[in-house]
C-alpha cells in the first residue's frame, strides 16, 4: 500500500486486492523515524485508472464477442495484477504525535512512510473515555461499544432509508435509557415500541384518557376544528368562552383545595352564548368530542386507564419507557396531542428543575416527525430543550423534512442507509463531519451498520454493527400483505393460467 | 527440406533455456523509461532502424513501350485468411544482457468464425555472455545455422559455433530483434499449417536473403504453404522500395479514385526479381486510400490474381488496411501498464540495482523531441 496522492485532508491510497482497505478502516501512517504521523479513515473504494486500460478493456472485450482466443504460450507471470490494483480515498481524521492523537493540524507526511491498520482496540481506546454511564449496544470490528449515555443530551437524528433499521437502533436506546431510569417518551406512528419491555403504551381514548385540565383549553379547541370545526363567529365565542369557563373552574379547585379537574360534562352545562343557535353549535360538538370518549369523565369510572401524566412519567422514571401510539388518529389529532403533552413535559421539566425536583429530565423520541409536529415546534424544542432540560431523539427516513437547525445543533447523529442526494445534503449540515463522508458512508452501509458522530464518539465517524434487541422484544412493526396468506406458486408442466389455491 | 521440429516446441523450448539464465553477479539495471500514454512495439522502430532489409541496387531502364496493367479486385472466393504479427518490448538494459519480452499472434478467420492465438513470452533475460549459443539456436531453427554466426564445420556432423557474426548483434537492439523476427517466423510456420486452401497474411514483405531469415527458410514457408494449398500475401506498411527511382507508395497514383494492384516484378532487374519470393506489387485496398507493398506467393498452379482476389473477397478492410491484420497487431503490442508490470516482475525476480533510464528532456528542454 503506498501513498498515491494527497489533496487537502484527502488521502489516496494504491494497494492490491490481496490487501484490505475497507469502507470504514483506519490506517495509521507514520514516517519512520519519527514518531509523526495521521491517522486516516476509508471512505470508499475505487479501480486504478492507468494508462492502456482502456485499449486492454476494448480488446479483451472484442475479443470474446468476435472470436475465441486461445492462449498457446502464455509466460507473462504477474501481468494481470495490474489490475487487481485499487484506490482507497481516506479523509484524515487525527494527527499522531507521538502516542497522541490531536486534532489534525494541516500537517502532512511524505510518501516515505509505513502504512499499517489501527487495531479496532486501539482505536477504542484513543477515541472513548471511560463511560460514567455507559450503554452498550454496538460492536466496532466485533469489540463491545460502551457509549457514555451522558453524551446522548441533547438533541440526537436517527436517519436511513425505510428498512434500513432505525427503529431497531432507537429500541436499543429506548432500552439503555430505561434501564439507567432516564424518562424516555416515544412518538410513535407505526406501532414499533409497544412490544418493548416494561413499556406503557397510551393510546389516546383506549388505555390514555387524559385530564382536560392536563391538557389545556386549546386541546379541545383543536379536536373540535379538526372534527366539525364551528363557523367563525361561533369559534371565536368558543374559544372565548372556553378560556374562561377553565379559568373560573381552576379558580374553584384552588378555592376548595381540590386537584384541578375538568371534563366535557361539566363545559355542557355551562352558558356559552345568549344566541340560541351559538349555544347549540357548541354543545353539539361537546357532545360529539365526549361520545369519542377522549378525555377523562369525572362520572365513569375506568380501570386499567391511564390518565394522570404526570403519574405516568413517574413511571418512566422508574424504568418503563411511554409509548404514545399515534396509529389511529388523524393528523390533526396526533399533533393536537402531541403538543399536548409537549407542554406537560415542559411543565415537569420546570418543576424538575426548582428545589425539590430531583432532575428527572427525559428523552423524548419523535418518530417521524414532520407528521405531527410543526417546523416551529420543533424549532422550540431544540432551542429551548437545552434550558428545559428535554432531549430529542428524531427519527426519520426523510431528513429534509426536518429543519436545517435540527442538524446544525445536532449533537449526534445516527446514520443508516441513505440514498437520496437532497437527503445526504440535508444530514451534511452538521458540524461534526463533511458531505463527502456522509455520502460515502451513507451509500455503501450495509444492513445492520450505522455511522455514528457526534459528542458521543468525540465528533469521531464510526461505522459500528448494531446489535441484535433482546429476545423479549419483538420485531418492527409487521407489515400487513395480502401475500402472506398465499402459499409460493410453483410452476406447473402446462403453464396453465390458474391460480393456486391458498393453503 | 525438413524444417525446425514443432516450431510451438521450440519456442516454449527457447523460453525455458532463457528461465535458466541469471544474472552473472548483481547488477545494476537501466529501466527503461515509458511515458503513460505509449504504446509499444519495438520492432516497428527496428524496422525503421535497418532500412537495409530492403537493399536498394540500381534499376535498369525500362523499354518505353512496357505497358503495367491496372488490376481491379473481382470476385473471388470465400477463403480462410490468416495473419500473422509479432512485437518486442526492451524493458531494460544491465552490463551483461536485456530484459525484453515478446508477443505474437495469429489470427484466423474461417467461415464467420474467428480464432485468436496468442504467444507471450513474458518477461526474459537475454545474457550477452550466450549470444553464440542463443543465436546459433536460432539459426538452425531458420534452417542456417551459420546465419548468425561463425562453425567450425571440421567435424561436419557436430559443427561447432565459434564466433557471432559482426553486425549481427553489435548492440542490444540487434540482438533483441534477431530473435523477434525468428519468432514470428516460427508464428508464420505455424499459421501455415492451421488453415487450408486459404491466404496467410505476412507483415512485411518476402524479400529472400535478407539479414534476419535466409532464402531457404522463406522457400520452406512457401513449401509448407502448398502443403495446405495455401497462398502467403505480404503486406509491407513502411517499405522504402523504389521501382523506377519512385518510392512504391506513388506507383497508383494515376489511378487514386479506385482500388486495386499493379504488379511490378518485371520492371525489377532479374537480381531484384530474384531476391523476391513470389511477385512485387503496389495494391490500394480502398478508393483514395494508401498504397502499399504487397509480395504474393500463389499456391503452385494458382494465379496470383486469383489469391489476391481470394484475399480481398474474404477480408474486411478497415481505412484501407486489412482488419485481419489490424487485429493481429492489436495482440502484439506493449502498454506502459504492461511494461510497469513486467518491470516489477524483473525486480521481484533478479538480482538487480534498478536505475531509471537516463531522460534527456530537462537538458534539452524546452525543445525536446526526438534526439539523434
Amino acid at each position: 500500500m503506498e501513498i498515491l496522492k494527497i489533496q487537502d485532508d484527502n488521502i489516496f491510497l494504491l494497494f492490491h486486492s490481496a490487501e484490505a482497505a475497507e469502507v470504514g478502516e483506519q490506517f495509521q501512517i507514520i514516517e519512520p523515524g519519527s514518531n509523526n504521523g495521521i491517522i486516516i479513515q476509508v471512505l470508499s473504494n475505487d479501480s486504478y485508472q492507468y494508462a492502456g486500460i482502456e485499449q486492454e478493456l476494448m480488446q479483451s472485450i472484442l475479443e470474446q464477442h468476435i472470436s475465441e482466443t486461445h492462449r498457446e504460450i502464455d509466460r507473462e507471470i504477474g501481468l494481470n495484477e495490474l489490475k487487481n490494483l485499487k484506490i482507497a480515498k481516506a479523509k484524515i481524521r487525527k494527527e499522531v504525535q507521538g502516542e497522541n492523537w490531536i486534532p489534525w493540524s494541516g500537517w502532512i507526511p511524505t510518501r516515505n512512510v509505513e502504512i499499517t491498520s489501527v487495531l479496532p482496540e486501539n482505536l477504542i481506546n484513543k477515541i472513548f473515555l471511560i463511560p460514567s454511564f455507559p450503554i452498550c449496544f454496538t460492536t466496532f470490528n466485533s469489540h463491545a461499544l460502551q457509549f457514555d449515555g451522558q453524551n446522548l443530551d441533547k438533541v440526537n437524528v436517527i436517519t436511513g432509508v425505510k428498512g434500513s433499521g432505525k427503529s431497531h437502533l432507537a429500541k436499543h436506546i429506548v432500552i439503555s435509557l430505561s434501564a439507567m431510569q432516564i424518562p424516555c417518551i416515544v412518538f410513535d406512528i407505526n406501532g414499533e415500541y409497544s412490544g418493548l419491555p416494561q413499556a406503557i403504551t397510551l393510546r389516546w381514548g383506549d388505555t390514555f384518557l387524559p385530564d382536560l385540565a392536563d391538557l389545556g383549553y386549546w386541546v379541545l379547541l383543536s379536536i373540535i376544528d379538526s372534527l366539525n370545526p364551528l363557523p367563525e363567529t361561533s369559534r371565536n365565542t368558543f374559544e372565548h368562552q372556553l378560556a374562561y369557563h377553565f379559568q373560573r373552574r381552576r379558580l374553584w379547585c384552588e378555592q376548595t383545595n381540590r386537584r384541578f379537574s375538568i371534563d366535557i360534562d361539566f363545559l355542557l352545562t355551562q352558558p356559552w352564548s345568549d344566541n340560541e343557535l351559538v349555544q347549540g353549535a357548541i354543545e353539539r360538538r361537546l357532545r360529539l368530542v365526549n361520545n369519542l370518549n377522549l378525555f377523562r369523565r369525572e362520572i365513569v369510572v375506568t380501570r386499567g386507564v391511564y390518565s394522570n401524566f404526570n403519574e405516568i412519567y413517574e413511571q418512566s422514571c422508574n424504568g418503563h419507557p411511554i409509548i404514545i401510539d399515534l396509529r389511529n388518529q388523524s393528523l390533526k389529532m396526533q399533533k393536537a396531542l402531541t403538543t399536548a403533552i409537549i407542554n406537560q413535559l415542559e411543565d415537569i421539566c420546570q418543576t424538575e428543575a426548582q428545589d425539590g425536583g430531583r432532575n428527572r429530565y427525559p428523552f423524548v423520541f419523535f418518530e417521524e416527525a414532520h407528521f405531527y409536529i410543526t417546523e416551529s415546534d420543533i424549532m422550540n424544542m431544540i432551542t429551548r430543550g437545552r434550558h428545559i432540560g428535554i432531549s430529542s431523539v428524531f427519527i426519520t427516513n426523510t431528513p429534509q423534512n426536518l429543519p436545517d437547525t435540527v442538524f446544525r445543533q445536532l449533537d449526534n447523529l445516527f446514520l443508516l442507509q441513505l440514498t437520496h442526494q437532497n437527503d445526504i445534503k440535508q444530514v451534511s449540515k452538521n458540524s461534526f463531519t463533511d458531505e463527502e463522508t456522509i455520502e460515502c458512508f451513507a451509500t455503501r452501509m450495509l444492513p445492520t451498520n450505522a455511522l455514528i458522530i457526534g459528542k458521543i464518539t468525540q465528533k469521531y465517524p464510526l461505522i459500528v454493527n448494531v446489535n441484535c434487541l433482546p429476545e423479549s422484544v419483538g420485531p418492527t412493526g409487521v407489515t400487513r400483505s395480502t401475500w402472506t396468506r398465499l402459499t409460493p406458486v410453483s410452476t406447473h408442466a402446462n403453464n396453465t393460467n390458474s391460480p393456486v389455491p391458498p393453503s | 527440406m525438413s524444417g525446425p521440429r514443432n516450431p510451438l516446441e521450440r519456442i516454449e523450448d527457447f523460453i525455458d533455456l532463457l528461465d535458466r539464465s541469471t544474472l552473472e553477479r548483481r547488477d545494476n539495471l537501466n529501466l527503461r523509461y515509458i511515458k503513460p500514454d505509449d504504446i509499444i512495439n519495438d520492432s516497428l522502430e527496428d524496422y525503421e532502424y535497418y532500412p537495409d532489409e530492403e537493399v536498394q541496387v540500381p534499376e535498369i531502364v525500362i523499354e518505353e513501350n512496357e505497358v503495367i496493367d491496372f488490376n481491379s479486385f473481382n470476385n473471388g472466393d470465400i477463403c480462410d485468411i490468416a495473419a500473422i504479427d509479432s512485437g518486442i518490448v526492451r524493458l531494460g538494459e544491465t552490463k551483461n544482457g536485456l530484459f525484453f519480452a515478446l508477443r505474437g499472434s495469429i489470427i484466423i478467420d474461417s467461415n464467420h468464425n474467428r480464432q485468436a492465438y496468442l504467444f507471450r513470452t513474458g518477461p526474459r533475460y537475454l545474457s550477452f555472455s550466450k549470444k553464440l549459443e542463443l543465436l546459433y539456436r536460432i539459426g538452425q531453427d531458420l534452417l542456417r545455422p551459420n546465419l548468425f554466426v561463425e562453425l567450425d564445420n571440421s567435424d561436419q556432423n557436430n559443427p561447432v559455433p565459434i564466433q557471432v557474426k559482426k553486425g549481427v548483434a553489435d548492440d542490444s537492439h540487434q540482438y533483441a530483434d534477431r530473435f523477434r523476427n525468428w519468432f514470428e517466423r516460427l508464428l508464420q510456420l505455424i499459421a501455415l499449417e492451421r488453415i487450408h486452401n486459404g491466404v496467410v497474411l505476412f507483415d512485411g514483405a518476402l524479400t529472400l536473403r535478407t539479414r534476419d531469415t535466409p532464402s531457404t527458410f522463406l522457400n520452406y514457408l512457401s513449401t509448407n504453404a502448398n502443403v495446405n494449398n495455401n497462398a502467403i500475401i505480404a503486406i509491407s506498411k513502411q517499405s522504402n522500395l523504389q521501382v523506377r527511382d519512385v518510392p512504391i507508395h506513388f506507383w497508383l497514383d494515376e489511378e487514386s479514385h479506385t482500388s486495386g494492384y499493379k504488379r511490378l516484378t518485371s520492371l525489377l532487374t532479374i537480381g531484384r526479381q530474384q531476391r523476391i519470393l513470389g511477385n512485387l506489387y503496389a495494391v490500394r485496398f480502398t478508393p483514395a486510400g494508401p498504397t502499399f507493398r504487397m509480395d504474393v506467393k500463389a499456391v503452385d498452379g494458382q494465379r496470383d490474381k486469383e489469391a489476391i482476389d481470394n484475399f480481398y473477397i474474404s477480408c474486411l478492410m478497415k481505412a484501407g488496411f486489412p482488419d485481419i491484420l489490424v487485429r493481429a497487431h492489436a495482440h502484439s503490442y506493449f502498454t506502459s501498464g504492461d511494461v510497469t508490470c513486467y518491470q516489477s516482475w524483473i525486480r521481484a525476480n533478479y538480482n538487480i540495482i534498478p536505475k531509471l533510464e537516463v531522460n534527456l528532456g530537462p537538458p534539452f528542454a524546452p525543445f525536446g523531441g526526438r534526439f539523434k
